[in-house]
């Protein structure tokens, strides 16, 4: 199985980040019925840098408020408890690979991750998704595997890359090469992380054939969204071909074929409101 | 020949030099005829001021046939290699209404200011 190689990959990168004392607490919390939004703010609030993240989060374009928040515990409510889990993973993953490091080459890669996720949220409004913050968040961090190339593996990237330039599929490329697939070793990394399991699913089985049996209302709208930022040339993923989104995924998704025109222009303009979101988390 | 702004551009200007893409690529030639369509899609390239002819404003009639004229034949190169792209990403992936209309969808785009602000 390329799971195992996937593990066995990341389990051999030494200077791995860890994920923080702060994240793992939000995470586990979250995770608990009986958590209040009081607790969360107490855990938050230990780091300045997050809270601030929060803050500025729920007070840009992305959520619209008429008026400043400017209590965290009232932010926290606003953006729900998962999102709030989710925005603190995401600032850990831009603080541990994006800062500083490389970040042109990092551009392409983030702007199709950007549109993804807006393009996530916009199915998952029409979903009637509740929490809508995490869809976003499953677009945005759903390569999480390509991260682990361009970080540990850039020769075998730059393999997998001329491969699939000349005609190859992505999957097989990183067979061959890397001998499992950025989804593959996303999910290993996710995992390793403790990352809440649909993130993990999404991660693992977006743009497959076949949904998992778990999260599949999360991974088809993750693989819709990709197709609709792949066909829109939005950003640069590694396969630069459309994937194939069969009947049944985009009807989970609940989308009509003559509704794609009006998602796409939702998507473009939601790009906009995005864009900041990102900002926030280069700090 | 002279710079005129953005704003000040209307159909039928001749353009004196080439107008270039920020990365080199030539948009539009030398001795073109601005149509409407041609000056939308000076606006989505973000150019900002262009080398127009002196000389009066070139008939309505031609202004018209030029936009009319711009199919893919004499669409800029750079919007040519756009549509050449789309094409090639959904070589073989149209096998379902889904996928038709996505491709369908996205080449009405490719004119749209939207799209270019985002593309590479």
């Amino acid at each position: 199985m390329s799971i195992e190689k996937a593990k066995q990959l990341i389990d051999g990168i030494e200077d791995l980040p860890t994920l923080p004392e702060v994240v793992i607490e939000i995470t586990r919390l979250v995770e608990n019925p009986d958590t209040t939004a009081e607790d969360i703010y107490k855990i938050v609030s230990t780091d300045v840098s997050l809270s601030a993240t929060m803050l500025k989060l729920v007070n840009s374009a992305f959520y619209g408020m008429s008026r400043t928040i400017t209590s965290l515990e009232k932010a926290i409510r606003i953006l729900g408890f998962a999102t709030v889990r989710n925005i603190a993973l995401a600032a850990f993953v831009f603080d541990a690979f994006v800062s500083g490091k490389n970040a042109i080459d990092y551009r392409g890669f983030w702007l199709h991750s950007i549109a993804a996720a807006s393009a996530s949220d916009v199915l998952a409004r029409r979903m009637r998704v509740k929490e809508i913050g995490e869809y976003f968040v499953y677009g945005l961090l759903h390569d999480l595997g390509i991260v682990v190339m361009m970080q540990y593996l850039p020769d075998e990237l730059a393999a997998v890359k001329s491969r699939v330039l000349e005609g190859g599929t992505l999957g097989e490329a990183e067979r061959d090469v890397i001998g499992c697939t950025h989804n593959e070793l996303g999910a290993a990394l996710a995992e390793r992380w403790d990352f809440p399991e649909s993130l993990v699913a999404v991660i693992e089985h977006h743009c497959m054939r076949e949904l998992p049996g778990e999260f599949k209302r999360e991974t088809a709208a993750v693989t819709c969204a990709n197709a609709i930022v792949t066909a829109l040339e939005i950003g640069a993923a590694l396969h630069w071909k459309v994937n194939v989104v069969q009947d049944e995924v985009w009807e989970l998704v609940g989308v009509a074929p003559d509704q794609l025109g009006g998602i796409m222009d939702e998507v473009l303009a939601e790009l906009e409101h995005s864009r900041s979101f990102i900002e926030l988390l280069y700090r | 020949m002279r710079m005129v702004d953005f704003e000040e551009l209307k159909p039928g200007l001749v353009l004196a030099k080439d107008v270039e893409h920020a990365d080199g690529s030539k948009l539009l030639g030398r001795g073109t005829i601005l149509s409407p369509a041609q000056i939308a899609l000076l606006e989505s390239w973000r150019v900002k001021q262009v080398w127009i002819e002196d000389g009066p404003v070139a008939e309505e009639e031609e202004a018209d046939s030029a936009e009319t004229k711009l199919d893919e034949e004499s669409e800029s190169p750079v919007l040519a290699a756009a549509r050449k792209r789309l094409r090639d990403r959904f070589k073989d992936r149209l096998v379902n209404p889904w996928m038709e209309s996505l491709y369908a969808e996205a080449d009405k785009r490719l004119s749209t200011p939207r799209y270019w602000r985002w593309a590479r």
